[in-house]
């Protein structure tokens, strides 16, 4: 299995998304790296819920309550069924001590986007209306992957 | 301004104008950093994505022309940076926005072939301001 690490802009700790046949997974952290337990004691684990529940009370629950704040005459907002998935998906990551994006976006094409913002490495989770949720990983700019989640 | 025999051409030393809907959480309110999507095509940019040049107007007026009773985060550009990217940006003046601009090379159509370039244009942000209101009557 092949994985792809990502530097979390928070914790500087690492992320890991597994390759399971076509598809790139959201993975649980590998524990086999020896440094669960170190970010246990460093409080980072706390540090990453905490945060995953200041994106969702902020953004999620707060858009879902009114998701026409992120409507103008230029941008379409989510819909409340794209909202409640993201919902549900930011839940099951934070739940798999997962670490939280830097910033979740509302695209203004009806899309939610859970954003990890490295730098020159970018990784995107895509949840839109339509279809099952993507993965996009870039490179400095580059789409390196795209697929289902 | 609105002078016929001026040159309308966009100089390398200009700054440029996106306006990005401060809820959509596209802005970092702490550190102002930008996310990528803030350059995204929308469904009605069939010709590219649209811009200001702060040449004609000043960045609050840039984002007056968002919707009322909507707030607006103002990203300034650099077209020096965006050309040695070879992004290109061509005036393109409308009724009421002389200062109007488009990158061509953003559409609806090719959203998904062109984003890794919405990360590109990312990089020529110097700097973001505001919030400002938008003060445009909405149409919808």
């Amino acid at each position: 299995m092949k994985r792809l690490e990502s530097t979390s802009a928070l914790s500087g700790a690492n992320l890991v998304f597994s390759r399971a046949g076509q598809d790139w997974r959201v993975a649980k952290r590998s524990v086999a790296w020896g440094q669960f337990e170190q970010l246990e004691e460093q409080g980072w684990r706390q540090e990453w819920v905490r945060r995953w529940t200041e994106l969702i009370d902020n953004e999620l629950i707060e858009w879902g309550r009114d998701p026409s704040q992120l409507e103008d005459d230029e941008s379409e907002a989510p819909t409340p069924s794209t909202i409640s998935r993201a919902a549900e998906l930011a839940y099951g990551l934070r739940d798999s001590d997962l670490p939280p994006p830097t910033r979740i976006v509302s695209t203004g094409n009806g899309e939610i986007r859970f954003q990890y913002d490295q730098g020159g490495r970018f990784t995107s989770i895509v949840i839109s209306n339509n279809a099952a949720p993507e993965i996009l990983e870039f490179e400095n700019g580059r789409l390196n992957y795209r697929g289902a989640i | 301004m609105g002078d016929s025999t001026r040159d309308d051409s966009i100089g390398s030393d200009e700054l440029l104008f996106r306006r990005i809907l401060v809820k959509e959480g596209k802005v970092d309110p702490r550190t102002k950093q930008v996310d990528p999507t803030a350059f995204a095509p929308r469904h009605f940019d069939d010709t590219g994505i649209s811009l200001g040049r702060a040449a004609y107007e000043t960045a609050e007026e840039e984002a007056s022309r968002g919707t009322a009773k909507s707030e607006y985060y103002v990203a300034i550009l650099s077209v020096e940076r965006l050309r040695k990217f070879g992004i290109q940006v061509d005036p393109k003046p409308i009724p009421g926005h002389l200062g109007h601009a488009e990158m061509p090379s953003l559409t609806y159509e090719n959203r998904h072939a062109t984003e890794g370039l919405t990360h590109q244009i990312r990089d020529c942000v110097v700097d973001v301001v505001g919030p400002f209101e938008g003060t445009t009557p909405r149409k919808k």
